[in-house]
């Protein structure tokens, strides 16, 4: 293997592949990232894989020779981020799987592996396939992302739920406390016949893989369509010169249509930011002890009351103007999950609705993405 | 010894039978059995190591006892004695760390990292204590002493009785990869007969299970097995041990054979652990039913709930709703058994996250 390339592609590339490479490997050769070049086309693709998660890129150079090792992902990254910003040249020597870096301040042996054990990504070949359009896909992904549960033992919890029908995706998320789904309508950039065809899609995907899916398409701000392969234990994120693929994770997804509330007692409308900004001021305090902000819903006003009571620290009280309909209530939130969710909310008004002090509430976009936000409440007691 | 915990286990060896052997020239030597006699329907407290020789041991029914050694003693227990002799060996304890976490009257945890006599070697300490409680009490107690609860409990278990025992922390892994899963504490005879179906026969095999595995295996609990499989157990030595459950059985003189005289039973026993959850003013998310039949067979059988509870009624209530959703038709019932679990504190309850039914 050799071949030439910028350092500064080198290196995005490394830092995308790199984190799928477990830092602790259950066998050596896991936490090497593989290297291959290609003369034919002109590419070299990487590759890092934890044995759920896998991340392929490619990017062009100008290959010399073609050949695959593998080397330790984290020595790599950490020397290639350094070297100067130019051209590098890498080059595997003949005998013991070593690489040599040459630049304009020196030159780094970096000693590898063979590729030989190096398992090979997951490949979906009998499965279905869809197309989704990049804004859709981010838009979704952010709206759920964040209500996905980050304990490891709730299982399916831990990823985000995919419904893909025909000209609808859906991407839904809960930890149990709250639940966060967003309808995209998916316009498709380009929807050629034979694959365009979308069949019904119904899967968990681990939310570790679509916070890497997230960055990617962060990253590289791609109009392309990203097609999306899967059977019923993997699934494939292609796009461009990148591939994602990640085990899926079993087991039935709640029925969580049902949880949402159908009818409201009360409802009001608020401006996003002004919300968010008291909510943030509030939440300094409610830090101090258990998170939780009182909400009063004054109706004669017109006015939403924020209040938190840290025991022992201090308390705090904000008042905002509010369209409110209903009558009056005072519930309580984890000032987090208000947060977390008014964040996503790109929109300048946000809609909330309740029954009661105890059962859940839901806030949505007034405009712009389809979502809704579903937070249970906290319930105080005396 | 760079930043290892020093924990050591004290375990007094046949307790109850012990004392009774101690207190009584005639018990010595002799197999007898702690505990109700096989006439009252009662079960073993505790056997002595003469008994133990017949296969007899702790909480095996007093009828089942009798039948495997006719010279058996039944003698009654005697728990004020106990607790002074408990109350002697915790004084022991005490002189050297106050962190001492009482198990039983006869066991506890000693974290003798720091201790009031400034002895660097845990198994020095051990040793002198183990000289003091027979000095006090003429009873022996073998000891374990190793890095962490878990590890520090197997060994004393390793050279019983009288014994003192080692795990370095150098051999905490391999010690744990060797051992048989029955073994492991904390993992009890249902558990280690699943694992064993699973091919996990020693702590190499359960070793080569992932956290997320043994999670959805086992549930939570396999997060605590995942840790002592690696040697690994970082839980404090608590000397305000917080309990885990309240709770209140009876055997019944008579087995009970209809639905009303177990609703009966079922209402004191509830009125009992509303007075002990009262007591310690707390109140818990789980129910559980224990039901034992006439044949020794033992369901267990539990409910969990969205808000705790704590008031005899609400214990009632749910109690009989298990009863009659889960009891055999027809099959006498010489055991009802009521807990709580899942405690909060009556102060924690101000606040409550609710949950979404998924």
């Amino acid at each position: 293997m050799k071949f030439t390339c910028a350092q500064s592609e080198l290196n995005t590339h490394l830092s995308v592949v790199s984190r799928a490479v477990p830092s602790r490997p259950s066998k050596p050769i896991l936490g090497n990232v593989l290297l291959k070049a290609d003369m034919a086309t002109q590419q070299v693709t990487l590759i890092g894989f934890d044995e759920s998660l896998g991340i392929e890129t490619s990017f062009s150079a100008q290959i010399e020779q073609t050949g695959t090792l593998t080397l330790p992902a984290k020595l790599l990254t950490d020397i290639v981020s350094r070297l100067p910003s130019e051209d590098i040249n890498l080059e595997e020597t003949d005998s013991d799987a070593t690489l040599i870096l040459t630049c304009s301040s020196g030159h780094y042996q970096v000693r590898g592996m063979s590729s030989e054990d190096f398992p090979s990504l997951p490949l979906v070949k009998e499965g279905q396939a869809a197309t989704l359009s990049p804004e859709g896909l981010l838009e979704g992904l952010q709206g759920s992302l964040f209500a996905t549960s980050p304990d490891e033992t709730k299982q399916v919890l831990t990823g985000v739920h995919l419904i893909v029908e025909p000209e609808i995706l859906e991407f839904a998320a809960t930890d149990g406390h709250r639940l966060a789904v967003v309808q995209t309508v998916d316009q498709k950039p380009d929807a050629t016949s034979e694959e365009a065809s979308v069949s019904e899609l119904d899967v968990t995907v681990p939310a570790k893989a679509l916070r890497e899916l997230e960055r990617v398409l962060q990253l590289h701000q791609t109009t392309e369509a990203i097609a999306l392969r899967f059977d019923p234990t993997q699934v494939i994120f292609e796009l461009g010169q990148q591939r994602i693929t990640t085990r899926l994770l079993e087991g039935q997804y709640p029925n969580y249509r049902q949880l949402i509330p159908k009818q409201f007692e009360r409802q009001m409308t608020l401006d996003r930011k002004q919300l968010i900004a008291a909510l943030e001021r509030i939440a300094v305090l409610a830090d101090q002890k258990n998170n939780i902000v009182k909400l009063t819903l004054d109706n004669d006003q017109q006015t939403l009351a924020l209040s938190v009571e840290a025991q022992e620290v201090g308390s705090g009280r904000e008042i905002i103007p509010a369209q409110i309909s209903g009558d009056n209530l005072e519930i309580a939130f984890n000032v987090k999950y208000l947060l977390d969710g008014l964040k996503v909310i790109a929109c300048p008004e946000v809609q909330v609705q309740c029954n009661t002090a105890t059962s859940p509430s839901i806030l949505t976009p007034l405009s712009g993405v389809k979502m809704t936000y579903l937070v249970m409440p906290v319930q105080i007691r005396s | 010894m760079g930043g290892w915990r020093k924990i050591i286990h004290i375990d007094m060896d046949a307790f109850y039978a012990s004392v009774e052997q101690r207190d009584n020239p005639a018990y010595r030597d002799k197999p007898i059995v702690v505990g109700g006699r096989p006439e009252q329907r009662g079960a073993v407290a505790a056997a002595s190591y003469e008994a133990r020789k017949f296969g007899i041991h702790s909480a095996m029914p007093a009828r089942t006892a009798q039948q495997k050694c006719s010279d058996l003693i039944f003698v009654e227990p005697r728990f004020d004695v106990y607790r002074e002799v408990s109350q002697q060996i915790r004084a022991i304890f005490l002189s050297y760390t106050d962190l001492v976490e009482p198990l039983a009257l006869d066991e506890a945890y000693l974290d003798v990292t720091q201790n009031k006599a400034h002895i660097p070697s845990a198994v020095a300490i051990a040793k002198v204590i183990k000289q003091k409680i027979l000095a006090a009490t003429q009873l022996t107690a073998s000891a374990g002493v190793s890095i962490n609860k878990f590890l520090a409990k197997i060994a004393s278990g390793m050279d019983k009785p009288d014994g003192l025992y080692l795990i370095a922390p150098a051999q905490a892994e391999a010690f744990v990869e060797t051992l048989p899963i029955e073994k492991f504490h904390g993992i009890g005879q249902v558990t280690a007969k699943k694992m064993r179906a699973l091919g996990i026969q020693t702590g190499a095999d359960l070793k080569q299970w992932s956290e997320a595995n043994l999670v959805q295996r086992f549930g939570k609990v396999g997060r605590f097995y995942y840790k002592v499989a690696r040697g690994q157990d970082d839980r404090p030595v608590n000397p305000n041990r917080i309990r885990k459950s309240v709770g209140a059985e009876h055997s019944f003189a008579e087995d009970l054979t209809s639905l009303d005289q177990m609703g009966v039973e079922l209402e004191r026993l509830a009125q009992r652990v509303a007075e002990r959850l009262d007591k310690q003013k707390q109140s818990g998310y789980t129910l559980t039913l224990k039901i034992k039949y006439a044949d020794y067979q033992q369901i267990t059988r539990s409910q969990t709930l969205s808000e705790p509870i704590r008031d005899a009624s609400a214990i009632y209530g749910l109690a009989q709703d298990l009863l009659w959703a889960h009891v055999g038709d027809g099959k006498k019932v010489r055991l009802l058994g009521i807990t709580i679990s899942q405690l909060v504190n009556a102060a924690e309850l101000q606040y409550i996250q609710l949950s979404l039914t998924l």
